[in-house]
């Protein structure tokens, strides 16, 4: 009962934010929109022109696991997480520019409310880049057979099991990531109350964790002679950048600050603090949510 | 009895500092189950403030709302039992009218497709029902309001201001609307407005906020009869004014020269207003009782409320 209950609410805010096609088309389904049109231009150009074959036989094609992976960590990139920020905007101020906030609060708690909406973002980003995986593995397919080159498939039961557990721990990485970033977008909107104004406040946020927060370190070593840049490995940004320096070439990001060296955290340390984060971001989202008077 | 809605101190400032503005004061207000009760006010008087409050919309500077007998900032839940219509309706305006109620029941958790035709039917606005929001007219985003308010079949409904763009034939509909919900299908409704004809001739109860503070309360009947007034035309008439006078507030209607005063008194006073012109040897010509509008009434509290504060 209580799970129908649950995904009753989670089928109503899918209606809504599906309902906003515009949005959900430009901010959401461009990805996978875009990785179709990139493969199937790909290989159109493989089938008609023997320069392409030829430049694309010396760059080789990765093989299908590496494909299907791959894809996973454009929403982690600056662009993509823009574009989360801008859709999580969208969803949060979406219900004080159009007022709707006073009729979804009075039956339910606020708590969920807000849960529901991360969960329902985070399905969503979850669909396209499935979708986005799936189309570049299967592009990277076709161009692999044109081109005859071994797309690795006569080993793939042998590789199952650790793919698997890859392709798990890198949507894991890539959720986390959008929770933190929707969590700025969440915040900004609550703020502002308004889509535009917090895309702004929210990109803001983003660029103060991963620039401004350097150059106030350098700021503070500069005037005060105190080195703050240990805290630096502990922000979302650079956790991210050292798990995928982990998985893609099993070493951690090392980073030198005023000349000193820095080694980076164990793969562990990092995946603990950017689940934190967000579990942290999330929570203060909720928290200030509950405090706050809706009197539009 | 069972107690709808109960409020106790509930009071409210936006702001701080110089810029503090009291937006509610010390509100008490009891609304018994099973009546249609209006809350009355001007434009700004703290109605819709005092609305968001008792939904849980705004926290309270001090003071409770109860919502039948339980304090809605811990139990949050009382409130499936309300549904509202808070300033307007206020849709997702790229869905149709259909959608944003399945949208809505679904947030609630109990979406019926049955149920959301049959209320889109009863409020008018079945053969629209796929036509996005935006493009509604303000008269149908009320009605769709109102079936938003209704979706869930709640106990209490809560509307503010809900004839609002609404045009004559569609306020005459809402007033029986709401008279049917509570005689026939046994509801509670709370009517903000500052349309006192609709009050009155819907409303039960009513409550007079001005400036924030409730500054009356009561049955409909029983306030208006405290202000009723007796019109008199007697000869010599300035004769028979100042004899009253000495009783009662007179005061001597129309332009010079006067044909008759008025005397602020209940109905059943007339018979000894009557003896006393006669013992006086007055000529009595014309007596008629007659009892104040509501907007009348309305107007000669807030204006008395104001002239207090003011001295």
């Amino acid at each position: 009962m209580m799970a129908l209950n649950l995904f009753q609410l989670f089928r109503g805010e899918w209606l809504k934010i599906a309902g906003n096609r515009w949005v959900v088309i430009f901010l959401i389904w461009i990805f996978p929109a875009a990785m179709l049109l990139v493969g199937v231009a790909a290989i159109l150009f493989a089938l008609l022109t023997e320069d392409f074959r030829e430049a694309q036989r010396l760059t080789g094609v990765a093989p299908w696991n590496e494909s299907l992976l791959s894809t996973w960590d454009i929403v982690n990139n600056q662009i993509g997480r823009w574009v989360i920020l801008a859709f999580t905007a969208n969803i949060f101020a979406g219900e004080y520019t159009h007022g709707t906030w006073k009729n979804l609060i009075i039956h339910r708690r606020r708590v969920t409310l807000i849960i529901n909406k991360f969960v329902t973002l985070a399905v969503f980003v979850t669909a396209a880049f499935v979708a986005v995986s799936i189309i570049n593995g299967i592009a990277s397919g076709i161009l692999a057979s044109i081109l005859d080159i071994d797309y690795g498939l006569s080993n793939a039961g042998a590789v199952m099991g650790e793919f698997i557990k890859d392709y798990l721990l890198q949507m894991f990485i890539t959720l986390t990531g959008t929770f933190i970033v929707a969590s700025f977008a969440a915040l900004a909107a609550m703020i502002t109350r308004n889509v535009l104004a917090s895309v702004i406040v929210g990109v803001i946020i983003n660029m103060v964790e991963t620039v401004g927060v350097v150059f106030f370190f350098g700021l503070v070593d500069w005037l005060l002679k105190i080195n703050l840049f240990e805290l630096y490995r502990y922000l979302p940004t650079y956790s991210l950048e050292n798990i995928n320096s982990w998985i893609g070439f099993s070493r951690g990001l090392d980073t030198s600050f005023a000349g000193q060296e820095y080694i980076a955290p164990s793969l562990e340390m990092s995946l603990l603090v950017v689940v934190l984060w967000a579990f942290g971001l999330v929570a203060l989202t909720a928290y200030l949510f509950q405090r706050q008077d809706i009197s539009s | 009895m069972t107690v709808a809605i109960q409020l106790q101190g509930l009071t409210k400032h936006f702001g701080r500092w110089k810029k503090r503005i009291v937006a509610v004061k010390d509100a008490d207000l009891t609304v018994e189950a099973g009546q249609v009760y209006g809350f009355l006010g001007p434009n700004g008087a703290g109605k819709t403030t005092t609305i968001r409050m008792m939904l849980d919309l705004i926290r309270p500077t001090e003071g409770t709302a109860h919502i039948f007998g339980k304090n809605i900032r811990q139990n949050h839940e009382v409130l499936r039992r309300v549904g509202a219509l808070v300033e307007g309706a206020k849709f997702y305006p790229y869905l149709s009218g259909r959608k944003n109620l399945e949208v809505l029941a679904r947030t609630n958790g109990n979406y019926d497709k049955q149920r959301v035709m049959r209320l889109l039917e009863q409020v008018g606005l079945a053969a629209r029902a796929n036509q996005r929001y935006k493009g509604y007219s303000t008269g149908m985003k009320q009605r769709l309001g109102l079936a938003a308010a209704l979706l869930h079949d709640p106990e209490l409904i809560i509307l503010d201001e809900p004839t609002n763009g609404l045009d004559p034939a569609g306020i005459q509909e809402m007033r029986t609307f709401i008279r049917d919900l509570v005689h026939q299908h046994g509801k509670t409704v709370f009517l903000s407005s500052h349309m006192l004809n609709e009050v009155e001739q819907v409303c039960d109860r009513v409550a007079i906020i001005n400036k924030g503070e409730i500054i009356r309360e009561g049955a409909v009947s029983v306030l208006l009869e405290t202000q009723a007034r007796v019109r008199i035309q007697a000869q010599p008439l300035e004769k028979a004014a100042s004899l009253l006078q000495e009783r009662w507030q007179v005061s001597l209607n129309g332009e010079q020269p006067h044909t008759t005063f008025v005397v602020e008194s209940a109905a059943d006073e007339v018979p000894h207003i009557v003896r006393r012109l006669v013992e006086n040897d007055i000529d009595v010509y014309e007596v008629t009782s007659y009892r104040q509008s509501l907007e009348a009434f309305f107007l000669t509290v807030t204006h008395d409320n104001e002239k207090e504060k003011t001295s």
